[in-house]
């Protein structure tokens, strides 16, 4: 334990590294235009890299930084934060619901949702977006349903649109491998024997094995998160909504550290994740021990 | 391949080469221009029947998008770029980052940890979000310069994938490292080479098969996102789309078929869900492909190991047929019948 915790700091550097020699590569594959030809700097690459090395020790005395993110960046930020962090509690509300009740329907009729929600999964996630913009719109046409805004301006914040096209595809991936968990877990002993006491499945499927599957929603979403990501990123682009991904490309074009801690701030989500999920991982490892 | 275990693959792979064969020898059989109708479309008595973009009809068997141009050719034409382009960033993902993987999990063992920490921005920044910002300096118009574009583009694709491949193909070794055969042929004194060579090769090769068209998938899916933020593989061309300030793909490749006519979806919404639902098609066939594979190797993702239960099912279900008594069993009744 207290080797690992000495051995943060290496790991801290060694990702900052990371993100610092990741994003210096169109300086070190450059492409000429003029000459139509692609080039290796390898010696202005080693520069950038120190150089930006070196701000990052500074970091206090660059004010740029948060300069970036005063006012309407931080406004932005957030209303991007508060749309991923509504849609990850609607998806996995919405995930276990219909799975669990999926889950309680005749076997017949659980096998045919579960191929339609595997068919479902494949498709891919712009094919999703146009379609329920279509719908929305179909609805707003023919029904004057003038409920959902679509697109962004330069003050409206819509809320539903990009709740809805995020939340949809990760809601069946949720789901998709929430049966299969409880299929697995239906096979094991203690399901078996609550069968033989003669409870009733309800009871069984929502008071044993729920139990037993929920935490590991936490390895899911994962996942889960890291498409909500770039869905959300493609969808303030395509609706023209002026979230944080608008922050993050005027960004790009200015100073390595900015755009680093742009991505970090943008990462928060998921990062949170990670370490919630080892958490879960070492501690499920220390029951198994104990238990051995 | 057996033919029965491998069926959907044979015919997805089939289906998918002819696509791109087809598409190759597009010259062949399709108009240089695409059929291209600038402004005024008549009917075969003359009449006028519309401008571009039309909607499906006999003659523009999906309709014409607003350049004019027929999507069936269109298609036709560009299905040769998505494939090869999403097919040799595939391969080259997995050869890259199945080598580099070897070789940091067998004799660089020490700083593979560090090297997971260093590429922790792959795993925390969406690739969209990575490729788009690494991507900017080939997506303005270039003169003459199309396959050092496409060379550049499919550098920063593979660049991408690598990290995903080498740190699967590092955990799959590991857990193959505790296996008891490993074990026994290194405790024989066996070098990580031979051990490489005899135990690993197999696991490798199916693991390379699925690691790849798992890869195929992502970069389908990367090119198609490329598409919708206007960067195109192949770079884009001088001309814009009819009336509207946006460039053309130069490849006719299916993301820039999508990208360039983003904004269309409202007012004809074929000239983009043509392409997409292609897209989708293509996608299917190699998450059908990909579901195969998975199935006669018995891996199933996310670390949840059913192989020793369905094992014992499958071994229960043989036992019961040949335990079961048909009536070709009973000498009586052969004799009855012949």
């Amino acid at each position: 334990m207290i080797k690992r915790i000495l051995y943060l700091p290496v790991r801290f550097i060694a990702s900052l590294l990371g993100f610092v020699i990741v994003v210096n590569i169109p300086i070190l594959l450059t492409f000429n235009g003029y000459q139509n030809k692609i080039e290796i700097k390898f010696h202005f690459f080693k520069e950038y890299v120190t150089s930006n090395i070196i701000w990052f020790t500074h970091l206090d005395e660059y004010p740029f930084i948060v300069n970036y993110l005063k006012g309407p960046g931080i406004e932005k930020y957030f209303y991007t934060m508060t749309i991923i962090s509504i849609s990850i509690l609607i998806v996995i509300l919405l995930g276990l619901f219909i799975a669990t009740s999926i889950m309680l329907l005749p076997p017949s009729a659980r096998n045919r949702f579960s191929h339609f929600i595997d068919f479902t999964t494949t498709a891919p996630d712009l094919l999703v977006i146009f379609l329920l913009q279509y719908l929305v719109m179909y609805l707003n046409r023919n029904f004057d349903l003038n409920i959902f805004q679509l697109y962004g301006g330069t003050e409206s914040r819509p809320y539903f649109m990009p709740i809805l096209i995020i939340v949809f595809l990760p809601t069946i991936f949720l789901i998709q491998h929430l049966l299969k968990e409880f299929v697995n877990e239906e096979q094991q002993d203690y399901v078996l024997l609550a069968r033989s006491k003669g409870l009733p499945l309800r009871t069984i499927y929502f008071k044993h094995i729920l139990r037993n599957i929920v935490p590991l929603i936490i390895i899911h979403l994962k996942t889960i998160i890291w498409f909500m990501l770039s869905n959300i990123f493609i969808v303030e682009h395509l609706f023209n909504i002026e979230g944080y991904s608008t922050v993050l490309q005027s960004m790009y074009g200015t100073r390595v550290v900015v755009f680093v801690v742009g991505l970090l701030l943008f990462a928060i989500p998921l990062l949170i994740i990670h370490v919630l999920s080892s958490i879960m991982i070492m501690y499920e490892k220390r029951k198994e021990t104990t238990t051995l | 391949m057996k033919w029965d275990t491998y069926k959907k693959t044979i015919l997805g792979i089939s289906l998918l080469s002819f696509l791109f064969i087809l598409s190759l020898l597009y010259p062949l059989y399709g108009p240089k221009d695409l059929n291209k109708v600038v402004l005024f479309i008549y009917d075969k008595k003359g009449e006028f029947a519309g401008v571009p973009p039309m909607p499906p009809s006999s003659y523009f068997p999906l309709g014409s998008d607003r350049n004019g141009q027929d999507i069936l050719m269109l298609i036709l034409y560009g299905a040769k770029f998505t494939i090869i382009s999403a097919f040799s960033v595939a391969f080259l993902r997995v050869f890259i980052g199945g080598m580099l993987g070897i070789i940091f999990s067998l004799w660089l063992k020490r700083i593979l940890p560090i090297v997971t920490d260093f590429l922790l921005v792959f795993k925390i920044v969406p690739p969209i979000i990575m490729t788009l910002f690494l991507m900017r300096r080939v997506s303005f118009f270039i003169e003459d310069a199309i396959y050092n574009i496409l060379l550049y583009q499919i550098i920063i694709l593979v660049i991408i994938g690598i990290p995903s491949v080498l740190l699967t193909t590092s955990g799959i070794l590991e857990e193959l490292k505790g296996k008891s055969f490993t074990l026994s042929s290194y405790l024989m004194g066996g070098s990580h080479y031979h051990v490489l060579k005899t135990q690993f090769t197999p696991y490798i090769k199916s693991y390379g098969v699925l690691m790849f068209v798992q890869q195929l998938l992502s970069s389908l899916v990367l090119i198609m996102y490329l598409g919708v933020f206007q960067i195109y593989i192949g770079g884009v061309s001088k001309t814009e789309v009819h009336g509207l300030e946006i460039l053309n793909s130069n490849s006719k490749e299916w993301a820039g078929l999508v990208g360039q006519n983003i904004y269309e979806f409202l007012r004809t919404p074929h000239i983009v869900l043509v392409p997409l639902i292609c897209y989708f098609i293509i996608i299917i066939i190699i998450n059908i492909i990909k579901k195969e594979l998975e199935a006669s190797m018995e891996i199933i993702p996310f670390g949840i190991s059913l192989t020793k239960k369905k094992a014992k099912r499958k071994h229960t279900a043989k036992d019961h047929k040949k335990d079961a008594i048909t009536a070709s069993d009973f000498i009586l009744q052969r004799d009855v019948t012949s």
